[in-house]
């Protein structure tokens, strides 16, 4: 035990003398080595030609061992010459070799890594910046490597590593970038990876990409490494094999990646998530071949059995859906151009009226407030009386209706804009893309049964009001000739032309946002049944409209999140009037006064038939004031922050 | 059973004595001209105890199917069997390699070292005592023997089937490969 310890201690001590000595040889070049011999050392120096002697013959191009086997010794001096290592001298890499005739055979590990960490090291200040980085480089790529499945143990044989740095670079032919040697390399590059690959190798020889590189010399045509990327090569059972394949396709297929990161099998996808279709899902991998190539994965007589691989009932119809649709595209598909133009006219007639609107009626306001004009709480007399507004049945669907939306808004437009990082962010939060579409469905029938159910309610308030309910009266939602007076006078008392309009009941814009739901409801409702039952929608009608489907749901549902919570928010609660909140819709009361100023007609309506005392409460009491503040807090914030996302995703989209 | 085994076990063993036995007696034949135990005595006459044993198998069998050009070797190791060279070399690889410094003048030897490093040492080593895999040792080896094996490899019609070797010594000027052979002569262990 003693002696072992011993002859460890003598081995670390003998190491710890001799590694300075070591580092300095492993990088010298041909140079450092003959002058250190020259210092007085016996053994002759170990220059290159010495080297090359042996391996530059042509005539003895390989080496044969005891067993028979060949074994290729060969070096090309002018292609070592002109690789990055024609400078180095063969011993700084081949450290085994310490005095000539060499001992056979040589050890199969070289340094690479370590040379080239010490190399980076050795550079001083002064050195070439372009020297730096492609060291820079280099050494990004051993690391990428060193964490890459191919240096894991070989599954055969635990001893090696499942591929070294020369397995795949041929050492004394590595050109630097842009020289012939580097596009014979990566003409190669199947072949190199080939040796062990054999069936992927095979495979993508009878592929596109493959024939261009063999048949064509093509060097712009992919490449194993061009997909699977160079050194950070992992399991392609693994995730982020996986994302990284689908994401190299798109360094040539920029097109079509755009297209399919627009489509919800992208969208899910570009959130990092490998549960959907990806480019060789549809196009195949290493078989990857024209869509007119009759043996083509993606062929129009193979195309429905790439779709049942996953979705199983898929029928004909699921042939007519474009996975590559491109709404910007009108020659290829007009149909999806004409519905994306349709829906940004939509939005920007909508979004361009209200917001003009917004600001009228702000500046408005503070020019009244500055005149000392407009309405003002009374704070001597604050009011005792206020008028019920809403019962508490509307109340509680405002408040469903509210956070069903927002939930919609959250979970759909993390989906659309899975480019940003907050939508990577919430989906991880939510458990991902599965959990993310339940709760989306869960609140999608949520809002749409509250919707049904306020129909229901509607229904049977007019049905029993049926000989006296006034359709186009001042208590009625319908909209009429009146809002559009109302509307004009509004706008003459921005430009400071007329008195502020007196409404009744409802006003123009409470219309407004009455009704938008019900044409919402038909657009985002029933695009999003079609997209929540694909094979049933498919079923009957044509798999183009997933792609309009797709298309509008994410259109009008933008229109209503913005709408919501710009101009909704500031004609409840932002205007100067009503700032900072109005809780209304969650007390069910306004201050008597307030409702004078805004429902002046109504006030009167109600006073001249004796009935305003039938609407007339008390003022909530202080608990249910604050908790009605809260809860109108809360779900401001949270629709500016949706808001501020949905801006970001807007924005930041490609 | 137990008994079979043994015997087999037995007869091997005495069979491999017996072989030991015949080569001995077999190689008593070279050590006429190589000296006992392949230490040669003769200036002219190669030490071959202690080469390595492929390359006397290599060598022996090159004679024997006229690959390789000799005036007497040639037609000594036709009358034996493949088996036989193979059982020869090893036993003279297994015998010690007994190097026999000659001496020779200052000059010579600086010309001869000179030629050494530049066209022998990366075979044979620097001194002749660290050979390639197909290539013998050479320190101590008889200078004179090796100047006239270096003058036959420098003659085209000599069969000399080691590619590098010939070439060498073809490209070698006949006094630089005199003084090489002088150097080599010169070293000890």
């Amino acid at each position: 035990m003693a002696r072992t310890a011993k002859g460890i201690f003598t081995g670390l001590l003998l190491a710890g003398l001799l590694l300075p000595g070591l580092a300095t040889a492993t990088t010298a070049t041909v140079q450092e080595i003959a002058t250190a011999s020259a210092e007085g050392q016996e053994a002759l120096p170990i220059e290159n030609h010495r080297c090359l002697r042996c391996h530059a013959d042509q005539e003895e191009k390989f080496s044969v061992a005891r067993d028979g086997s060949r074994n290729n010794i060969y070096v090309d001096p002018k292609v070592l010459e002109h690789s990055v290592h024609g400078k180095v001298a063969c011993v700084g890499c081949h450290k085994d070799v310490t005095k000539l005739p060499h001992k056979k055979p040589l050890a199969g590990s070289i340094g690479c890594v370590e040379c080239h960490k010490q190399e980076m090291g050795k550079l001083g200040k002064d050195a070439d910046p372009k020297k730096r980085e492609r060291l820079g480089v280099v050494l990004e790529q051993t690391e990428n490597y060193l964490h890459s499945s191919h240096a894991r143990p070989n599954p055969k044989d635990q001893s090696r590593v499942s591929a070294a740095c020369h397995d795949c670079h041929d050492a004394h032919n590595i050109g630097t970038v842009g020289t012939a040697q580097r596009a014979e390399h990566r003409l190669q590059n199947p072949e190199v990876c080939g040796r062990c690959h054999e069936k992927q190798k095979d495979d993508y020889l009878g592929s596109i990409h493959g024939k261009a590189i063999v048949e064509k010399k093509d060097d712009k045509s992919a490449v194993c490494s061009d997909c699977h990327t160079t050194h950070a090569i992992g399991s392609p059972k693994d995730d982020p094999a996986k994302l990284a394949i689908t994401k190299n396709c798109g360094s040539c297929h920029k097109d079509a990646q755009r297209t399919y990161l627009s489509s919800y099998h992208g969208q899910v996808h570009q959130l990092g998530y490998t549960n959907t279709a990806k480019c060789y899902d549809c196009h195949g991998g290493h078989t990857v071949k024209k869509g007119d190539d009759p043996t083509s994965e993606v062929h129009v007589n193979n195309r429905l059995e790439n779709c049942r691989s996953c979705h199983k009932n898929a029928n004909d119809n699921f042939l007519a859906f474009q996975p590559h649709g491109d709404p910007d595209n009108k020659e290829k598909y007009p149909g999806l151009w004409w519905a994306k133009r349709f829906m940004q006219a939509l939005i920007l007639g909508v979004m361009v009226f209200f917001w003009v609107h917004v600001l009228l009626w702000l500046y408005r306001e503070l020019m009244d407030r500055i005149r000392g004009k407009g309405f003002k709480e009374n704070l001597d007399q604050p009011d005792i009386v206020y008028f019920r507004r809403f019962t508490p049945v509307w109340r509680w669907i405002h408040a469903l209706f509210a956070i069903a939306t927002m939930a919609l808004v959250l979970t759909g437009t993390s989906l659309l804009f899975s480019h940003t990082d907050w939508a990577k962010a919430v989906v991880t939060f939510l458990g991902g893309p599965k959990m993310e579409g339940i709760i989306h469905r869960t609140a999608a029938v949520i809002w749409l049964s509250i919707f049904l159910v306020h129909l229901a309610i509607v229904t049977v308030n007019i049905w029993r009001k049926r000989d006296t309910f006034n359709w186009f009266g001042g208590t009625s939602l319908v909209p009429s000739l009146t809002d559009l007076r109302d509307l004009k006078n509004m706008f003459l008392w921005f430009f400071g032309r007329a008195e502020r309009p007196d409404f009744c009941h409802w006003t123009y814009w409470q219309k407004f946002d009455y009704w938008a739901p019900f044409w919402g409801a038909t657009i985002i409702g029933s695009s999003g049944l079609i997209l929540f039952f694909p094979e049933k929608t498919a079923e009957f009608l044509p798999g183009w409209v997933f792609n309009i489907a797709t298309l509008v749901h994410a259109e009008e549902a933008l229109l209503a999140a913005i709408f919501l919570n710009t101009v909704h928010f500031f004609n409840v609660h932002f205007r100067p009037e009503r700032f900072p909140m109005s809780t209304a819709i969650f007390t069910g009361a306004i201050p008597i006064e307030e409702f004078k100023h805004d429902h002046r007609l109504e006030y009167e309506r109600l006073l001249a038939i004796g009935e305003l005392e039938k609407h007339l409460v008390k003022r909530p009491s202080r608990r249910a004031d604050l908790a009605a503040s809260f809860l109108a807090t809360v779900l401001i914030v949270a629709g500016l922050t949706l808001l501020t996302l949905v801006l970001i995703g807007t924005t930041t989209m490609h | 059973m137990r008994n079979t085994l043994l015997a087999l076990i037995l007869a091997g063993r005495a069979g491999t004595a017996a072989a030991r036995g015949n080569i001995e007696v077999l190689a008593r034949t070279c050590n006429s001209c190589h000296g006992v135990g392949g230490v040669s005595a003769g200036a002219t006459m190669p030490s071959i105890g202690g080469l390595p044993r492929d390359y006397l198998s290599n060598i022996m069998k090159q004679w024997k199917y006229d690959e390789r050009s000799a005036i007497t070797m040639n037609r000594i190791v036709k009358g034996l069997s493949n088996d036989e060279i193979d059982a020869l070399a090893a036993y003279f690889a297994q015998q010690p390699w007994v190097p026999v410094p000659q001496k020779a003048n200052p000059e010579t030897l600086a010309r001869g070292k000179t030629e050494v490093d530049n066209n022998c040492a990366d075979c044979h080593g620097a001194s002749g005592g660290d050979p390639d895999v197909d290539a013998p040792p050479l320190n101590g080896q008889w200078a004179r023997y090796m100047e006239l094996e270096l003058q036959k490899y420098q003659s085209k019609e000599f069969k000399m089937p080691h590619r590098k070797m010939r070439k060498a010594a073809q490209q070698a000027k006949p006094a630089d490969a005199s003084a090489a052979a002088r150097h080599f002569g010169a070293q000890g262990r």
